[in-house]
């Protein structure tokens, strides 16, 4: 599953970047705000008008905006929520 | 004969390393706050408070000391010494992000484990604190082995204890850690020691941040988001054109009122039409101007500072992709129907350049209020 799939509010954590989907700058930024393989995340948000498309995705104590394009470069399993996980 | 003494600054992008630098030795130093500013190796002298130079190094930004770009190499070269012309730093300092604190440790622990005398500033305490997050440098300090001092390089908090910290670990003769330098740790047992760490040195953490998703559940809602978004524009477009008008028919008439009084004064004369005609109505036609401009950017500056813009990027993005934009495009898109001139420097946040370009020259084609 790809984090562009991943239902809104359901944790999960990334476990492969494809990072040559990515325009080299973009792959920075999202490696910098720790969009990356280990991080654990969440949907917070979907954009509006068609297709969705940004993407609110919640890692660690940020909610980063991300194109569904750039998503699914990111492949992620879903955890289980925990009570220890629920606070992060 | 005395050898000049040295530190370096490594740490992630985006931990504040350029503006703990700054703050450290006074040098001026461009500081953007997008990642991977640092590009070049930037050096200065920071004072120790025995009254000491130190040369201070800024490295590029990394993830690890397994490069993948040619700035991470830099970084990695330098630190294990390797660097041509290049002596290894004396004393490496460890910036961390405090509200980043979990990514930032996968890196932190690589750069420990060299076991060279380290000291972690944990800098941006006051940005993790506004957002209720509280770390215990002490915990930190356990964990990590090496001396944690707690900085806001903007705010100039805690670099006197940090100066003292450096000046502390050069004299350490080769700290022994037993249980530090672990060779071959793999990515994801970093990771996973890394979450440990954090969680860990995690004091608090407040529910501030529920309040936030409860306000964004309402303002990024599909059908209710874009009513808000399109009702505030409309406030700011209708404070701007129709509340600026009787300043700006105040202004204009006082301009005229000036000009009247000169030309009732002076006897008519080259000088008097340079006066009247040229300097005042000339600096009037741009003066009328300034009651839309300053409401205009009092509304972006407020949805600025209440963190509403990046709401709006967000809502807007899928319509600005069809025009080959980003959502971050509104943002300067907005800015020029005040001006232009500040719409293209706010560009500077969008991170594709043929984005930004393509911003820059859409920016100057809105209709700024000097302009209607």
């Amino acid at each position: 599953m790809t984090l562009d799939q991943l239902p809104l509010g359901k944790r999960a954590r990334i476990v492969r970047v494809d990072w040559s989907r990515l325009v080299d700058e973009e792959a920075q930024r999202l490696r910098a705000l720790g969009l990356d393989a280990g991080a654990r995340v969440a949907l917070a948000h979907r954009g509006v008008f068609g297709g969705r498309d940004p993407l609110a995705v919640m890692v660690g104590r940020m909610t980063v905006a991300l194109r569904r394009v750039h998503a699914a470069a990111m492949e992620v399993v879903p955890v289980a929520e925990t009570a220890a996980e629920q606070g992060t | 004969m005395t050898r000049q003494r040295s530190a370096a600054l490594v740490g992630n992008p985006n931990a504040g390393k350029s503006a703990l630098f700054n703050a450290l030795t006074g040098a001026r130093q461009k500081i953007a706050n997008y990642p991977g500013v640092t590009v070049e190796r930037k050096s200065g002298r920071l004072v120790l408070p025995s009254g000491e130079p130190v040369e201070l190094t800024d490295l590029p930004g990394a993830y690890g000391l397994h490069p993948t770009s040619p700035d991470e190499e830099v970084t990695a070269k330098v630190i294990m010494g390797q660097f041509p012309g290049e002596s290894a730093p004396e004393v490496l300092v460890l910036v961390l992000d405090a509200s980043n604190l979990e990514q930032h440790l996968v890196f932190a622990q690589e750069v420990i484990a060299l076991g060279r005398p380290t000291v972690v500033a944990l800098n941006m305490v006051d940005l993790a604190e506004r957002d209720g997050l509280v770390v215990d440098p002490k915990a930190l300090e356990q964990a990590l082995g090496v001396p944690v001092i707690p900085t806001v390089a903007v705010r100039r908090r805690g670099l006197d204890e940090l100066a003292a910290a450096i000046a502390a670990a050069e004299t350490r003769v080769d700290p022994d850690h037993p249980d530090h330098p672990r060779p071959h740790v793999d990515l994801t047992e970093r990771r996973v020691t890394a979450h440990a760490i954090a969680e860990a040195a995690i004091v608090s953490e407040t529910a501030r941040h529920r309040l936030h998703a409860k306000l964004d559940r309402l303002l990024l809602h599909p059908w209710i988001g874009p009513v808000i978004l399109f009702s505030l524009l409309f406030v700011v477009f209708q404070a701007v054109f129709a509340g600026a008008t009787p300043f700006a028919d105040a202004l204009d008439a006082g301009v005229s009122w000036l000009g009247d009084q000169v030309r009732a004064v002076m006897p008519p004369s080259l000088a008097r039409d340079l006066l009247t005609d040229g300097i005042i109505s000339g600096v009037g036609s741009v003066v009328v101007f300034l009651p839309q401009i300053v409401i205009l950017f009092f509304f972006i500056l407020a949805m600025e500072a209440s963190g509403y813009m990046a709401r709006a990027a967000f809502l807007m993005d899928r319509m600005m992709a069809r025009v080959g934009l980003s959502g971050r495009s509104f943002i300067p898109l907005l800015s020029s129907f005040a001006c232009a001139i500040p719409g293209i420097m706010a560009t500077r946040s969008i991170t594709d350049p043929k984005d930004r370009l393509t911003t820059i020259l859409i920016a100057p084609m809105m209709t700024c209020s000097a302009r209607r």
